[in-house]
């Protein structure tokens, strides 16, 4: 043949390989190879092998497969043909000589991943072939691994020391992730994803993944043999799947009871006189079929089925009633187990079912509660249930019994003692107040309320020692709240001052303790300020220089102010406004110092509170000015306007409220809203609803009312 | 609608810390960063019955009714037999060759 015959018998070779004539492309490629040998052409013919091979392999062809690929003995050397071989091999029902000739070939599982898991889960679930790996083989060393593994989970026991030593080049790798699975150490589907699609345990994971409900629900649609298999992995057998398969299709209640109950021996006894039990509540009418199925109920438990019964059915007063009965009769049975437990929860939970229907009586509920006491002393809720009542009720001396009989019975508990606290510090109970700080703050040494409350019980304490004479006593308290005050207060030189003034002590200046306090103080107006609070809570008759007419506060002054003001508010002190009246002007002036729109609104907020409502007015006009139409701004300036007397009220502060209540609405500002309307709702306590109602629907000015009921300062609203 | 106990898989006569056991094995199985709609129904389940006060709370007050899936989780086996467990690895692997092919 001429070298030009060589080039298109090679070319034309080429183009019939490419286009998938194989057998004729290896007919020509043998052709040419006989003439001359050519490694292009050699390679050439493996790949036309390979190729046709792996055709006919895609067509489920086998057998044809692997006699086409062993008829080139060079593709024999080719790595990467050899695993497509073998797995046409075990496809083609010859597994055993697939298996052979991994070992003649000495491969490894890492680098036949895909036939090496094919081949382990063969050695698991076909007989003798296992005999064909030497002892000493990677195979067999994993297969033994993972059969223990098998066996080690089946019995019950942890596999994981074995399924450790099973590496992720391992052909287990994906049973190992099962069944690391089964045992539930980790979700079971976060570990099940993890295995790849193409894995060929693929259909056994979704089998697995079959939950308890699909399981019941779709058993009919399994085949016979993946109804045995699948109940197996599950953990039951085949009857009982077929039982309960049937009892999800049982819509009588009578006729389900009735075959759970006879067919107990089926399923797990204790199961099923269990689930048995949990259906008499809502069906007591076969509490005969129980008792006569599996046990006689106590007088105790059919009465409390019965309770429940009603309580299903949204029967609160008939439930109550069965309880109370149920109660009766543990009283006669003190043998019943956790029978003092079971009356206390009982009680309560009448109580609970009374609370829920409205109508219960606060006294039968209190008594109750008390009642559940006697049996069950330790329970805190209750105790703090039956203080919350007696608040309620406007009973503080019961109120104040219960507090401090929770308080010796629950001694460490912070919430407890923080509501003792809170009632002694309003009783003015300060030596018990103190003592009962002391005690929350040892177990809570950061609890803000009560150190500011420990510390004005040692102020307020000291001012009563002042005034009784006790001069010794009221130096150490005073030396007690200094060591609290974390923040230097200058109120503790003011009483230090004015005791020294009490005292008439010619070694303890009195001076020297008042500039201390104006030091601390920081400004003219509070230090004076002060100097007339405490002297006015000591008793004493004392007059200090007035503030010189030119004063003007800073802007941080007066707010440095309105906090003490809040301070001796918060204190329950009740004539700040007085004393603020004697400030008014520097007050007044102080208005156009530069404040925050914040500030403005917490000053105006607490002169609302004191009820000054001259400088409410005042100062809330001026904040308009710099914020025009801010809700609560209105709010304040109407209300100082009006003095808080809606009386007073014109017309248009009601459109300006109205706006205002909108606009607050829109910003979500539901705290303006809630004291806006609030303000407006006495006007229904006093006016007819028909105006009210009219005020609600916008009306025309003309169609409103007159009030009926008049009040002195009425005459300043228009018609 | 699942018990608490049968949330937390354990028996109606459970001690606090078999309880408790049981509910820190959950909570590894559902963190609550990454399961958190699974670990509050855990959370629920081990409030609800966690010392023997409240246990008995639910077993004198609880009226739901049972489920039957409930029955069945306290019926099965825990684990399958070997050779359930190997024939079901062989039928679904013929399986995985007949869908292959």
């Amino acid at each position: 043949m001429s070298k030009n015959n060589f080039s298109d018998s090679s070319r034309e070779a080429a183009h019939l390989l490419s286009h998938g004539h194989y057998k004729k492309a290896i007919e020509i490629y043998k052709h040419l190879l006989k003439q001359e040998s050519r490694s292009a052409w050699q390679e050439a013919l493996k790949l036309a092998y390979l190729k046709w091979a792996q055709a006919l392999a895609e067509k489920k062809m086998y057998q044809e497969a692997v006699t086409v690929w062993e008829s080139c003995p060079l593709l024999r050397h080719e790595s990467h043909s050899i695993e497509p071989y073998l797995l046409w091999l075990v496809w083609a029902g010859h597994p055993t000589k697939a298996i052979q000739t991994f070992l003649t070939l000495q491969l490894e599982p890492s680098s036949t991943q895909q036939f090496s898991a094919i081949i382990g889960i063969l050695l698991l679930t076909e007989k003798g072939l296992l005999e064909y790996f030497p002892p000493d083989s990677t195979f067999r060393h994993h297969y033994d691994l993972i059969s223990q593994a098998i066996f080690t989970y089946c019995q019950g026991e942890d596999p994981e020391p074995m399924l450790r030593q099973i590496s992720f080049r391992s052909p287990y790798r994906d049973l190992r992730q099962i069944l690391k699975a089964f045992t539930h150490l980790t979700p079971m589907d976060r570990l099940l994803e993890k295995i790849p699609a193409d894995s060929p345990y693929q259909p056994l994971i979704q089998l697995i993944q079959w939950d308890i409900p699909k399981l019941l629900n779709e058993f009919d649609q399994l085949t016979k043999f993946e109804q045995i298999l699948l109940t197996c992995l599950k953990g039951l057998n085949h009857s009982q799947v077929i039982f309960l398969n049937m009892l999800t299709k049982q819509n009588n209640v009578n006729l389900l009871f009735k075959n759970i109950a006879t067919h107990q021996s089926l399923l797990n006894r204790e199961a099923s006189q269990q689930f048995c039990l949990a259906l008499l509540p809502s069906h007591p009418h076969l509490i005969h079929l129980y008792e006569k199925f599996f046990e006689p109920l106590s007088k105790f438990d059919k009465k409390r089925i019965q309770a429940l019964h009603d309580e299903r059915q949204g029967q609160m007063k008939a439930a109550e009633k069965k309880w109370e009965t149920c109660v009766e009769i543990l009283k006669a049975s003190p043998a019943e187990p956790d029978h003092a437990l079971k009356i206390a929860l009982i009680l309560r939970h009448i109580v609970m079912l009374a609370e829920l229907r409205g109508t219960g009586q606060d006294d039968e509920i209190i008594d109750k509660l008390k009642e559940s006491l006697q049996f069950d002393p330790k329970d805190k809720q209750t105790h703090l249930h039956i203080i919350e009542l007696l608040k309620n009720k406007g009973d503080k001396r019961a109120s104040s019994l219960w507090i401090d009989l929770a308080v010796k019975q629950f001694p460490r508990e912070g919430d407890i003692l923080e509501m003792a606290l809170q009632t002694a510090w309003v009783k003015k109970a300060y030596k018990k107040a103190i003592t009962l700080a002391k005690k929350l703050l040892q177990l809570e040494p950061f609890h803000p309320q009560a150190k500011q409350i420990l510390f004005s019980c040692h102020l307020a304490y000291t001012r009563k020692l002042i005034k009784t004479g006790k001069y010794e006593l009221a130096h150490q308290e005073l030396d007690q709240a200094d060591r609290l005050a974390q923040v230097r207060h200058g109120v503790i030189p003011i009483l230090r001052g004015l005791l020294a003034w009490q005292e008439r002590d010619p070694q303890d200046p009195v001076q020297y303790w008042f500039q201390q306090s104006y030091q601390l103080d920081g400004g003219t107006l509070i230090h004076l300020f002060h100097l007339n609070i405490e002297a006015q809570l000591l008793g004493m008759n004392l007059s200090f220089l007035p503030l010189e007419e030119s004063y003007l506060p800073s802007a941080q002054e007066i707010l440095r102010w309105v906090h003490l003001i809040n301070t001796y508010y918060n204190e329950r002190v009740p004539w700040l406004a007085k004393q603020v009246e004697l400030f008014k002007t520097p007050v007044q002036r102080a208005m156009t110092q530069t404040f925050s729109k914040t500030e403005m609104i917490s000053i105006c907020q607490c002169f609302r509170q004191i009820k000054h409502y001259e400088l409410l007015y005042q100062y809330a006009q001026h904040a308009l000015q710099s914020w025009p139409a801010t809700p609560i701004l209105v709010f304040y300036h109407i209300l100082g306007k009006t003095q808080d007397e809606v009386f007073n009220l014109h017309e248009l502060d009601i459109e300006l409220l109205q706006k205002a209540v909108e606009h607050a609405q829109q910003q979500s500002d539901q705290r303006t809203v809630m004291m806006i309307m609030r303000f407006l709702e006495k006007i229904i306590q006093d006016s007819s609803k028909e105006f009210f109602e009219i005020f609600l629907l916008e009306e025309e000015l003309d169609d409103i009312e007159t009030p009926k009921k008049t009040s002195p300062k009425q005459g300043k609203r228009k018609s | 609608m699942k018990t608490p106990f049968e949330i937390l898989e354990v028996s109606q006569d459970a001690e606090d810390e078999d309880i408790r056991q049981a509910y820190l094995k959950k909570v590894q199985q559902y963190p609550p960063e990454q399961a958190p709609e699974q670990f509050q129904t855990i959370r629920t389940a081990f409030e609800a019955i966690q010392t023997s006060l409240q246990r008995l709370k639910y077993q004198l007050f609880n009226h739901e009714p049972p489920s039957l899936e409930s029955l069945l989780q306290l019926t099965q086996a825990e684990r399958p037999q070997v050779e359930s467990f190997i024939l079901a690895l062989a039928a679904q692997f013929k399986r995985y060759h007949n869908d292959s092919n």
